[in-house]
């Protein structure tokens, strides 16, 4: 049953990233993501990361690609740009290349699909397994420096990022702010 | 069917592949991005893999801070990406060449 | 005595030298200068009589007095002392040539008065004397070399001494080259000496010669005296080396007359009987010097029968009677040469000065076709001019008639002269006709005949002034009467000369013998002062010592002999006055006549046997063409090979030019090239597009996969 699951979760998950790398259109690019994402949180479920999951579907699909999403906006590509060919020169290259890197990651780890491995999974089931207690078990303990660095890590990329989209005279956005203080001191006046 | 580690590994493999590709020669630099999160992705579920055949926990808290780190980094990438839009309003790579001898 | 004499004779003639020689040439007033001059020779002749009275104090046999000046050459073996040797022969060369050239220097007052170069004459002259001297009385054979290049020098200065002519510095030069070939043989017979000997020094030599010619054998003698005869050839004017005296005419006449008459020309005659004792010890040499003396005789006399040059005829005379000399000295009859050397040097330089004389009265007119009849304007010089000519004519009793008797008779074959041959004698009986035809021929010429002097000279004729002719007259008178020192014993004299100079010729049996008084300076204390009865003394005490030495001579067959030759010798010289006198007083048309039957004998022997032509032709081109060939090797090979390195280093430097520039560089600027194209080449990696940088990673991974895979 699993195994049917896993393969249709997989086909959704590589069907669904090839759109997004093919596609013009960049929304669409998103929103095929967003499917990649879900399907990949439903491959985490299989494998017994329950957690892991729900925190890729909420910072991920929730956080990073509404994110995404939101920069397509501000960016407001017209009709005539999507026209434009959209893929790089060297794409036969890359093929090439890609290919044959994936055949030597393959190489390297076939070995490994031979042998069926006991997940252990009838084990735990029988115990009173739970992932995210065990999740959070490791995480306040043995890797709670990592823990906290990545909680910084995250303050300042905030800032960063604040820093960096900030609106500067002369921008198109900034503008439209100014005209409209301006107009209300007009009026003011 | 048992899904060994193996069929893991291949799913994540194909995933990097395909990201890579979409890195590699895709010219709209949002897409670029998003075929980063791609590979990301496929880390994780490389991870996770192994972290269900050796039944440890290790692998998922790994993967938790990939997440993590892949939130801040579009953050960041995304809030240059506006920067530089300010300067030359295009979203061509090809176009930001001013690094060419 | 002697040692102080002989020490200060040297010292006048120099004295005179550097005074006319540095201040001669500001001194407007003649007079100082002559009188400089005349009275340092005069003072040098007085020096000679002391040292002739002082040898005559002296025994026969002890009569070599050597006086030390300085030690001159010491180098390893060789040790040569600056010495004098007063000796009999050194006495009567000195005798004669300081009162011969002291008369000269006398004549020459008048004759060179008015010239330019007065006070370069009278240094010239008095140079000579030194040298003359530094010659004659030389201890040692380098002395004598020393005085013999400096009369050759002198010989040069005076016969080119109107140096502005150019036949009178052709002929200095001349002069001075063909000695010069003579004194190459000369050196190397001195050479020889030193290597056989081991010392150069007379006295020593003569006393070792038996010894050393004796263990070396006979060809070392030969071959010394032949090398020393070769110096004498060139210096007294025999064949072949005689082609310059007849060109050394065009010196002044005083000059003819002292140094190529009297003094200069007999060092060769002085020299051979110098080293008597080396050639007696070789008989083939002498029989050499015999006959090229002899052939000398007859040819210059032969030339000397067409010549109309005054002086030329006296030249050739001159060569002749040098022939003579050396016949004598030939046929070991040293005395008798030196002895005729004496009288010559008396007739000749009378002669000459009497030419001079002429020449003045003429205007500088030498040739004898344009004389005649001058008896009667020159009185004076007209008969001493006679008087000499009966001289060497050898008519009795002048003093040339004993001394060239002498000659003829030792060269005549006989038991007592072994040196000789028959046709020695014929040779020179022929030359002493010869002789007598052509000096009365000159005499006749000259101041005999009708007149055949050009109008605008004949008024200006007149005899020369008493400073001029009382040298004459003296020299006249000497010819005259100096011939009785040598009366031979035939005549019932005593023949002095040759017993008086006997000793010297000698030496090897006399310092041999008393070998405790062997070569050391002696002065003996006389017990009487009185000059006359030492001279006594010494006369018997030589007649004496003569008749041992001469035992054969009074064998009365010989003595027939004697009396015959004696009387033929006369009849040839009346023969070939009578001759001339036909020839040119009688019937002056004879000798054109002849000349006319005989045109090509006439031609070549008027011409001098044409060998001058010769010798230029042959010697003087040949050694223009050996100087031009070796110039040319200079100029082409030897440059050439020096033009050729140079050549050589620039056509190196322009390699190392080349390979500096192209190479070296090359290789800098290759660097450069290559790194300039290496970079050209990998900046176009850096397109500017991550996504080229992507793949290049991408690249990158695999194959360090690859790597990882296969190792």
């Amino acid at each position: 049953m699993s195994g049917i699951i896993f393969y249709l979760l997989s086909a959704c998950i590589l069907v669904s990233a090839i759109l997004v790398v093919t596609r013009k259109n960049p929304v669409y690019s998103a929103l095929f993501l967003v499917v990649t994402i879900v399907s990949i949180a439903g491959i985490f479920i299989l494998a017994g990361a329950e957690f892991l999951a729900v925190v890729q579907i909420f910072v991920y699909a929730g956080g990073v690609m509404v994110l995404y999403v939101f920069l397509i906006m501000l960016i407001n590509l017209r009709k005539p740009e999507l026209k434009k060919r959209q893929i790089h020169n060297q794409w036969l290259v890359v093929v090439f290349v890609c290919f044959l890197l994936g055949l030597e990651i393959c190489m390297l780890l076939i070995p490994s699909l031979v042998q069926p491995s006991d997940s252990g999974e009838a084990a735990r089931a029988l115990q009173d397994f739970s992932n995210t207690k065990e999740v959070g078990k490791k995480l306040y303990t043995d890797f709670l420096l990592p823990f906290e660095v990545a909680s910084v890590l995250l303050v300042v990329a905030m800032i960063g990022a604040v820093l960096l989209g900030k609106k500067d005279k002369g921008d198109e956005l900034g503008d439209m702010e100014l005209e409209k203080e301006n107009a209300t001191e007009e009026m003011v006046s | 069917m048992i899904i060994s580690l193996g069929h893991y590994i291949f799913l994540g493999t194909v995933l990097f592949i395909i990201g890579m590709v979409g890195f590699l020669v895709r010219r709209n630099i949002i897409t670029v991005f998003m075929s980063l999160e791609l590979m990301f992705n496929a880390i994780g579920i490389n991870l996770v893999g192994f972290s269900h055949h050796f039944g440890i926990v290790r692998g998922q808290i790994f993967t938790m801070f990939i997440i993590a780190v892949a939130a801040a980094e579009a953050a960041v990438g995304l809030a240059i990406i506006i920067a530089i839009f300010r300067n030359k309003p295009t979203v061509n790579v090809d176009e930001f060449n001013i690094m060419k001898w | 005595m002697i040692q102080t004499a002989a020490k200060i004779i040297l010292l006048f003639p120099i004295i005179g030298v550097l005074l006319n020689g540095l201040f001669g040439r500001k001194h407007k007033k003649n007079s100082i200068i002559h009188i400089i001059a005349c009275s340092m020779v005069l003072l040098a002749f007085i020096c000679s009589v002391i040292i002739f009275i002082g040898i005559l104090k002296l025994e026969p046999n002890e009569r070599h007095v050597e006086v030390y000046l300085f030690n001159w050459i010491v180098i390893g073996g060789l040790n040569v002392a600056f010495k004098l040797l007063i000796d009999p022969l050194s006495c009567v060369m000195l005798l004669v040539v300081t009162g011969v050239g002291s008369l000269i220097h006398i004549y020459s007052i008048g004759y060179m008065h008015g010239d330019e170069g007065y006070y370069r004459f009278f240094t010239y002259m008095n140079l000579f004397i030194f040298a003359m001297l530094l010659l004659v009385t030389g201890g040692n054979f380098l002395m004598m070399f020393i005085g013999w290049e400096g009369v050759g020098l002198c010989s040069y200065l005076l016969i080119g001494y109107f140096f502005q002519k150019k036949s009178a510095s052709d002929a200095g030069k001349k002069a001075f080259v063909v000695n010069r070939i003579g004194d190459f043989g000369f050196l190397l017979g001195i050479m020889l000496i030193f290597v056989n000997f081991g010392t150069v020094d007379y006295l020593k030599v003569f006393s070792m010669a038996p010894n050393i010619i004796g263990s070396h054998g006979e060809g070392l003698a030969v071959a010394i005296t032949l090398l020393l005869f070769v110096g004498a050839i060139g210096k007294s004017a025999q064949i072949p080396l005689y082609v310059w005296l007849p060109d050394a005419m065009e010196g002044p006449t005083p000059v003819s007359a002292l140094i190529h008459a009297a003094t200069m020309v007999t060092a060769g005659v002085y020299m051979v009987s110098r080293c008597s004792v080396l050639f007696m010890m070789a008989p083939f040499s002498l029989q050499v010097v015999a006959f090229v003396g002899a052939a000398t005789a007859i040819y210059a006399a032969s030339m000397g029968l067409m010549q109309n040059d005054i002086k030329r005829v006296l030249a050739y005379s001159t060569v002749s009677q040098l022939g003579y000399m050396f016949m004598a000295c030939g046929v070991a009859a040293f005395g008798a040469g030196i002895f005729h050397l004496m009288t010559h040097a008396f007739f000749k330089a009378c002669l000459f000065m009497c030419a001079g004389s002429v020449m003045h009265a003429m205007q500088g007119e030498l040739d004898m076709r344009k004389m005649g009849e001058l008896k009667k304007h020159m009185p004076r010089t007209y008969w001493t001019y006679f008087l000499a000519t009966l001289a060497i004519c050898g008519i009795p009793p002048f003093a040339g008639f004993f001394s060239k008797d002498e000659i003829l008779w030792k060269s005549f074959p006989t038991s007592s002269h072994t040196h000789t041959t028959l046709i020695i004698w014929i040779i020179g009986a022929a030359a002493a006709g010869m002789t007598a035809f052509y000096m009365f021929r000159s005499v006749f010429m000259t101041f005999h005949g009708k007149s055949r002097v050009e109008k605008h000279v004949r008024d200006h004729l007149h005899e020369s002034p008493y400073v001029m002719t009382v040298p004459l007259i003296i020299l006249a008178f000497l010819a005259t009467v100096g011939g009785f020192v040598g009366v031979p014993h035939a005549l019932g004299g005593a023949n002095r000369i040759e017993k008086f100079l006997e000793p010297s010729f000698n030496y090897d049996k006399i310092l041999n013998d008393d070998m405790h008084h062997a070569y050391t300076y002696k002065n003996i204390q006389l017990a009487s002062t009185d000059p006359q009865s030492v001279l006594e003394g010494v006369v018997s005490h030589d007649q004496h010592t003569s008749d041992s030495h001469q035992g054969g001579h009074h064998d009365s067959g010989e003595l027939a002999m004697e009396y015959t030759l004696m009387v033929v010798s006369v009849l040839i010289a009346a023969i070939g006055i009578f001759t001339a006198f036909i020839f040119y007083i009688k019937k002056p048309s004879i000798p054109s006549t002849l000349a006319a039957r005989f045109p090509r004998i006439y031609r070549v022997i008027y011409n001098k046997y044409y060998v001058d032509e010769f010798n230029d032709a042959v010697f003087v081109s040949g050694t223009k063409q050996l100087g031009n060939r070796l110039w040319d090797f200079d100029a082409k090979i030897v440059d050439g090979a020096v033009n050729g390195t140079a050549w050589l280093t620039r056509f190196k430097s322009s390699m190392s030019i080349w390979f500096d520039q192209n190479i070296v560089d090359g290789l800098v600027n290759a660097v450069g090239f290559v790194i300039q194209t290496a970079g050209a080449v990998t900046r176009k990696i850096q397109t500017g597009y991550v996504q080229n940088y992507g793949l290049l990673m991408a690249t990158g991974i695999f194959v360090i996969l690859c790597f990882y895979i296969l190792f």
